[in-house]
């Protein structure tokens, strides 16, 4: 004879098996999901140095330097260019209105040659 | 149970019912016994099942602190990539030798069909492999052989789009300099196995490999890559100005010994060291020992001023040539006259100094020499170091000589590191390839008073300003230091054609942070310098466009002692072609 207690103890069983047998099928598709994910972060992390080797390459100081004389109008910065803080004049208290109305200065023509895409170093 | 117990008291005790009683009394004891340790067994196992079920919730809910810290630790150390050569990198973390991971094209020719056809098709798919080393390689019994170690990824797919049964590819590593020879001889390079064969590279062998037990490691060097460019630059352009054999240059941070930056020309790239000569290969900086000449007198009047013999106002008599035995020695610059020590510093004056040094005293000399490092091999993280040439015995002439930097060959880095010694306050730091770390304490010794140092330091701004090293005044950088024209030796004694030329200067001169020097191997003079060779027109100049270029990235503030030029008008763009000519 079954007891209702047996009966409720093998269903719990029955419960309890199908339960665990889930669980261990779900966490196989994540290990899976896992594995692969860090197979991507390896890849990643792969390409990540291989684009760091280039970059390197690529800023090279000495390309820099070919590159900054033929496309910019810069130049290295000179010692009379620096100042202290305390050089600098002090501010007056309020910009006077007529100061406002000033106009704005023309654009200085070598740069406007380097904004019109001609290398600067080819402006006669 | 009550009932029956009754009825037991009721009923007469007969004999046979007793005997029934007493067993059915023990079955019953022992059912209820065993039924007690049921419980008491079901209840251990159930408390130990709660307690497992409680760990379960605490480790699923609350993760542990021990369980995480490992991943991040790791991403934030000095550890290398697993399975990996250590990077090299610069101060700053820029890259100087990195790993690329490649492959390498392997044959079992066993295996192989056709070997002639095989033959044919890698031949024609990687023309640098030629049939007869194929045929070679190909041909006989071996199981196993390499084809061609280092495929780029487009020859690999070449390879791999011919189909051939019995070739296959192996991972691999290699090596990879992407700053080619701008730190060439610092870095060294590391053999197809990578494994170091020179410059840090080799020092730092087994670090960067790791052991069994230790992980392999990053290693920082204290090169700055900018001022590294700049100091090889501006050594390049005097080495085709002057159509030099070669140069030398190195910058020093005075504070912490740190190799800013350490150039040897000729260079070479290290990805291509298979095809260098040793010339390139050669480091001047750290493995060259030379005579180098009066840049040797700032030891000299640094170690007079520092025992006392002679005080900023005495002097000596520099109106003849000095005889001692069949030697004479004589003043490039003679004046002919009495001397005061500021004088004999700045118009360098052979004389002078070797009267300052025998005034010293030969034991004297020695020993401040040695407390400066010029006796010793310095201990620098480089396996290419060189051992200085010590005059053995040490006599009355050799004293006299090396007062103005004859007889005793020293690289350029133990001059370098000498100098910063005498001028930075007088406390001697040992030169270091590796970047300190920040909070560790340095070790330093006391050489001379920092009175003397600050003696040292006007000598060496008078002889910028007044002397023979005027063209290493920077505009608007304080810029002090010295001159030195060493002859080199050649057949026959001292040659007067081959100069070494060098310049050792520090800056800010009122409270030096860096040390620059500067050294020509066998300039030849041009229209420019009039057909001068010698170091106030070859390698002064080097050292102010030097100063020049790194101190506004250095932090360095222009000085009051050299107000910069006012600008004039508007500045002009100069921008035909060669912008080189116009850094200021």
């Amino acid at each position: 004879m079954i007891r209702p207690l047996t009966l409720v103890a093998l269903g719990l069983t029955g419960v309890v098996a199908y339960g665990v047998y889930h669980l261990k099928h779900e966490v196989l598709g994540l290990e899976d999901t896992l594995a692969r994910l860090n197979r991507e972060v390896e890849r990643e992390r792969e390409a990540i140095h291989v684009l760091e080797a280039e970059w390197a390459y690529l800023n090279r100081p000495a390309g820099l330097q070919a590159m900054a004389d033929r496309f910019l109008v810069l130049q290295p910065v000179g010692a009379r260019q620096i100042v202290q803080i305390d050089d600098i004049p002090a501010r007056r208290a309020a910009t006077p209105d007529r100061w406002k109305t000033v106009p704005l200065p023309r654009p200085k023509p070598h740069l406007s040659a380097f904004e019109s895409g001609a290398p600067a170093g080819r402006t006669p | 149970m009550t009932v029956e117990r009754r009825e037991t008291q009721a009923a007469p005790a007969a004999n046979g019912w007793t005997g029934r009683l007493k067993r059915e009394k023990a079955g019953r004891e022992a059912v209820d016994v065993g039924r007690v340790r049921l419980l008491v067994a079901g209840g251990l196992f159930a408390l130990l099942f709660v307690a497992l079920g409680a760990r379960l919730v605490e480790l699923s809910l609350f993760p542990g602190e021990g369980e995480r810290k490992e991943p991040r630790q790791i991403a934030q150390s000095q550890a290398a990539r697993p399975g990996e050569r250590g990077q090299i990198t610069d101060r700053n973390g820029l890259l100087l030798a990195t790993n690329l991971t490649t492959a390498s094209l392997f044959a079992r020719p066993r295996q192989m069909i056709d070997v002639e056809e095989a033959i044919r098709k890698l031949a024609e798919a990687l023309p640098d492999l030629k049939p007869d080393y194929l045929r070679e390689r190909l041909s006989g019994e071996r199981n196993f052989v390499w084809l061609k170690r280092h495929l780029t990824p487009r020859q690999q797919q070449a390879v791999n789009a011919l189909g051939l049964p019995g070739v296959g590819f192996q991972a691999d590593q290699t090596r990879v300099y992407p700053q080619g020879a701008l730190v060439a001889h610092a870095v060294g390079f590391t053999d197809i196995d990578n494994k170091g064969l020179t410059g840090a590279e080799k020092y730092f062998d087994a670090a960067l490999i790791g052991a069994e037990y230790a992980a392999p490691r990053n290693v920082a060097l204290a090169i700055d890559l900018r001022v590294q460019h700049a100091l090889r630059d501006e050594l390049l352009r005097a080495v085709e100005t002057f159509d030099a054999l070669g140069a030398a240059g190195i910058v020093l941070d005075i504070a912490t010994g740190e190799a800013l930056a350490m150039v040897s020309l000729p260079d070479f790239d290290p990805q291509r060291h298979a095809r260098i000569d040793g010339e390139a290969l050669f480091n001047r900086v750290t493995l060259g020992v030379y005579e180098m000449g009066s840049t040797f007198k700032t030891f000299t009047t640094a170690m007079a001023l520092h025992y006392g013999t002679v005080d900023m106002r005495g002097g000596y008599d520099a109106s003849a040539p000095l005889r001692y035995a069949s030697f004479t020695i004589k003043d490039d610059h003679a004046k002919n006259r009495w001397l005061s020590v500021p004088e004999i510093y700045v118009h360098s004056s052979n004389i002078g100094s070797a009267r300052m040094a025998l005034d010293v005293g030969l034991k004297r000399h020695r020993e401040f020499l040695g407390a400066l490092g010029m006796l010793e091999a310095p201990r620098f993280e480089l396996p290419e170091i060189g051992q200085p040439l010590v005059p053995k015995p040490w006599r009355e002439i050799s004293t006299i000589t090396i007062a103005f930097g004859h007889g005793l060959a020293v690289s350029p880095l133990q001059l370098a590191s000498g100098v910063a010694a005498v001028a930075g306050g007088g406390t001697y730091v040992a030169p270091t390839l590796l970047k300190r770390e920040v909070d560790k304490p340095i070790a330093s010794r006391r050489v001379v008073s920092p009175e003397v140092s600050q003696q040292m330091r006007q000598l060496m701004r008078m002889v910028v300003e007044q002397g023979t090293g005027k063209k290493a005044g920077a505009d608007g950088y304080a810029v002090g230091g010295k001159t030195g024209t060493a002859e080199k030796v050649g057949r026959g004694g001292y040659q007067r054609k081959a100069l070494l030329s060098s310049f050792v200067g520090a800056f800010p001169i009122e409270e030096p942070r860096y040390v620059v020097l500067a050294m020509i191997d066998e300039p030849k003079g041009n229209k420019q310098t009039y057909g001068f060779a010698t170091a106030g027109w070859t390698a002064a100049p080097v050292v102010s466009r030097v100063v020049t270029r790194i101190a506004p990235m250095l932090g360095v503030a222009p000085s009051e002692l050299t107000p910069a030029a006012p600008a004039r008008g508007p500045v002009v763009n100069v921008s035909t072609g060669d912008r080189r000519g116009a850094t200021f």
